[in-house]
């Protein structure tokens, strides 16, 4: 039986973060700027491209702004966590190294049902696409795994596997919960207790009400159109002669701040399908630009 | 005298929409490749396919292919050069000279005598196995580290047995053998194959039932049992019947449950 302790939310990034550093790999934080998916972190997006082996684990917060439903829906968040795995190359064993990972969770494969059912994963505004299933257990989804064929428009070479897990899904089934904002969250009983909710519940109602509601779209607008001059000045504008080369990283963050205001202009309601279309456009088009600049610089002058 | 194939590819998880056009696919490259190379097998091949794997037993495959001499009739003697060129070109001679020239009654013509030597099948099986995977489509696929072949998933093993006998085919890292495994959560470690009888046998031993009629058999079987045991009625769904057949399982075994009245409602709004 499995302690209180190692089923709690933090218990769980715990323990999968003590059995990804033990596959060798880095553990990083999170990354310091909204993004929709742990495959936006720079760790992922741009590590996935050029033939360097890497692996690395973190949990990372996603916001999506259109997923919000002020506290009041018992799954659905705007803000919620994914721990991310990316194994470079992909090793031959990837499923079974994933399967152990549910195993070091207390998850036991002989006892449930486990099923790789494909779900081939895209990013419209990443350039991106790989293939995979979403993971099943007992019928529920709680992971993706994708094959990354491509980033930025780019080929993978070699190819990557990514695995992100759902970590608020898993850990609902893992302690039988059946509403987020009930999970327990530290482990602790008694008066110590803190649930999901008692962290996050103000910050959904809040954050819905601003991203449906408050948010000023007009400087939304401002603000993507500033993020896209400012990456497209630090992809384009380098002059290696003057000492002022392109700056890959610096750039990649001004497209991340432009997805998360595309997102957040969406959630306002205020793009039209056409318009739509060509914010994606524009930011994958910053991507690509951010994706070839961090390639050209790979053993660069940094 | 004729020999045994069995060709095995295991993978990682086909998705389930793809698997029957797979091993229609395969099974057919498979038969246009043997006829090419003129090793026609007398049986049909059997074709199989689970989640995680595709599978062509083909008996009646002559382990020699026979040696022959061809004719072929070309231009009259006297035909434009262009003629003759085309002719020398597609039985691969370089000039006239090669050619005999026989008068049939209607005139002369020439005529190309194509010699084939006798070999072994298993000098051409590997080759002519690649060129079968080469030709599978995938409505989807991918590349993965240990081959430089395109693949729906990526591939763990190939069982590749003629006679029992171990045909070298190479697909980079993919391992190639006598190797497979039975089913991924109920068996456990790599399972040694002698021939197609064997390799049924084991995969059985193994928790995977590997003929998808069997398993619809089976499962068709058991819910007239079950049916009768409780009393009940099947609803007769053959659309469902058929996805269970191919889809994502390997076992075949099927309980009862109930669910409570409450829930066969939907809500109305």
């Amino acid at each position: 039986m499995k302690s209180v302790a190692s089923t709690s939310f933090q218990g769980l990034i715990l323990a999968l973060q003590r059995y990804w550093a033990e596959q060798g790999c880095v553990i990083l934080q999170p990354y310091d700027i909204e993004v929709g998916a742990g495959t936006f972190h720079p760790a992922t997006a741009l590590r996935a491209l050029g033939p360097e082996p890497w692996r690395a684990a973190y949990v990372q917060p996603s916001r999506r702004p259109t997923d919000g439903r002020y506290g009041e829906n018992p799954n659905r968040l705007q803000h919620y966590y994914q721990l991310q795995v990316i194994l470079k190359p992909a090793p031959a064993d990837s499923q079974d190294l994933y399967l152990k990972s549910l195993a070091a969770l207390g998850i036991d494969a002989s006892k449930h049902d486990i099923r790789f059912v494909e779900d081939d994963w895209e990013s419209p505004t990443l350039g991106a696409w790989g293939l995979g299933w979403e993971v099943w257990l007992d019928g529920m989804e709680v992971s993706q795994f994708t094959y990354f064929q491509q980033v930025g428009g780019i080929e993978c070479d070699p190819v990557s596997t990514e695995l992100t897990y759902g970590l608020e899904r898993l850990a609902m089934y893992v302690q039988g919960v059946e509403n987020v904002y009930d999970l327990d969250f530290n482990g602790v009983a008694g008066a110590g207790r803190i649930t999901y909710g008692d962290v996050f519940l103000r910050a959904e109602r809040e954050f819905s009400a601003y991203n449906f509601e408050r948010a000023d779209t007009a400087i939304l607008v401002r603000h993507f159109e500033d993020a896209e001059r400012e990456c497209n000045a630090l992809v384009n504008a380098g002059d290696e002669n003057a000492n002022r080369p392109k700056l890959a990283l610096p750039a990649y963050d001004q497209c991340l701040k432009a997805s998360h205001l595309f997102n957040l202009l969406d959630a306002r309601g205020v793009i039209s399908v056409t318009e739509r279309a060509a914010y994606i456009g524009r930011v994958r088009a910053l991507a690509k630009a951010c994706c070839e600049t961090w390639l050209a610089g790979a053993g660069g002058k940094f | 005298m004729t020999g045994e194939l069995l060709l095995e590819l295991l993978s990682e998880e086909i998705p389930a929409r793809m698997q029957r056009r797979a091993i229609e696919e395969l099974t057919r490259h498979l038969d246009e490749w043997l006829r090419v190379h003129r090793i026609p097998p007398t049986e049909p091949i059997r074709g199989y396919v689970t989640a995680r794997r595709l599978t062509a037993i083909v008996n009646g495959i002559p382990k020699q292919l026979p040696e022959s001499n061809e004719e072929r009739r070309g231009p009259r003697v006297g035909a434009p050069q262009q003629a003759l060129d085309g002719f020398l070109r597609s039985v691969g001679l370089d000039s006239a000279e090669q050619c005999e020239v026989r008068d049939t009654g209607r005139g002369e013509f020439y005529f190309a005598v194509i010699h084939r030597s006798g070999r072994a099948a298993v000098e051409v099986l590997p080759d002519l196995i690649y060129s079968t995977l080469m030709g599978v489509e995938w409505p989807k696929s991918m590349r993965f580290p240990a081959a430089r072949l395109s693949w729906v998933r990526p591939l763990t093993s190939v069982l590749c047995l003629f006679d029992g006998q171990v045909l070298p085919l190479s697909l980079d890292e993919v391992p190639v053998g006598r190797m497979t495994r039975g089913h991924r959560f109920l068996s456990q470690g790599e399972i040694a194959v002698e021939n197609a009888a064997d390799y049924l046998d084991r995969l059985e031993a193994a928790y995977v039932i590997l003929d998808q009629d069997r398993r619809r058999d089976i499962i068709a079987a058991d819910l007239d049992r079950l049916a009768q045991n409780e009393g009940l009625t099947v609803k007769p769904d053959p659309s469902l019947l058929e996805e269970v057949r191919i889809r994502n399982i390997s076992l075949a075994s099927s309980p009862t449950g109930r669910w409570r009245r409450a829930f066969c409602s939907s809500p109305t709004t």
